[in-house]
């Protein structure tokens, strides 16, 4: 069980280095020819047709909570 | 030329369509119509794709040790980003532990962001069906 820190910036600041690293990560995996990308990561999943659907229903999923149930 | 004209009609196009989906409040049935519509085109493609079909005839992914570390890292990365989402999903109030959501809730707050946020979303939608 993870528990968040009680601090609104500890929170925003572990969404950042989280966010951060995984931009960083597919830098370095840009940059070397032999490391995977984040397309390599997608190009396996949507290999079977559950996970492909998956992600497609995932895509849709997130589209409907921001754009239909957001709160601005 | 002509490619690249056809491109940028596309995107200008996306690009209106954007603007049009985003221009009222969430909770409304305009807002529903027009999120919902590039999800049944996507759906619709992904099936005249054969998405459905269960084997396909990708050739064989060429990954060594060292991809094989990577993609070992991308889902440490994955499982990392899951558990933080749920941990802040689970606790309360919003305001301390924000979520992805109400962080775009303020960031979309500005009509602008917002429209580039549904032109992203529909990007990702479309890298999502050409894989």
């Amino acid at each position: 069980m993870i528990l968040p820190p009680d601090s609104r910036s500890a929170n925003l600041l572990i969404w950042a280095l989280l966010f951060g690293t995984i931009a960083l990560w597919q830098i370095v995996c840009l940059l070397h020819s032999r490391l995977p990308p984040l397309k390599t990561l997608f190009d396996l999943l949507c290999r079977w047709w559950v996970t492909r659907w998956a992600l497609l229903l995932g895509w849709f999923w997130w589209g409907w909570h921001v754009w239909v149930r957001g709160g601005w | 030329m002509a490619r690249s004209g056809r491109r940028f009609a596309l995107v200008g196009a996306v690009g209106a369509y954007s603007a049009v989906a985003v221009a009222t409040d969430p909770w409304t049935l305009h807002a529903s119509i027009l999120t919902a519509i590039p999800g049944i085109a996507a759906a619709s493609y992904a099936v005249r794709r054969g998405w459905h079909r269960i084997g396909r005839d990708d050739p064989p992914l060429q990954i060594d040790q060292v991809g094989a570390l990577g993609l070992m890292i991308w889902t440490l990365l994955v499982v990392l980003l899951t558990l933080w989402v749920l941990a802040t999903f689970f606790s309360h109030p919003r305001s301390t532990y924000p979520t992805i959501s109400s962080i775009l809730n303020g960031v979309f707050d500005n009509y602008a962001l917002r429209a580039a946020g549904f032109m992203g979303w529909l990007a990702m939608g479309w890298y999502l069906l050409r894989r």
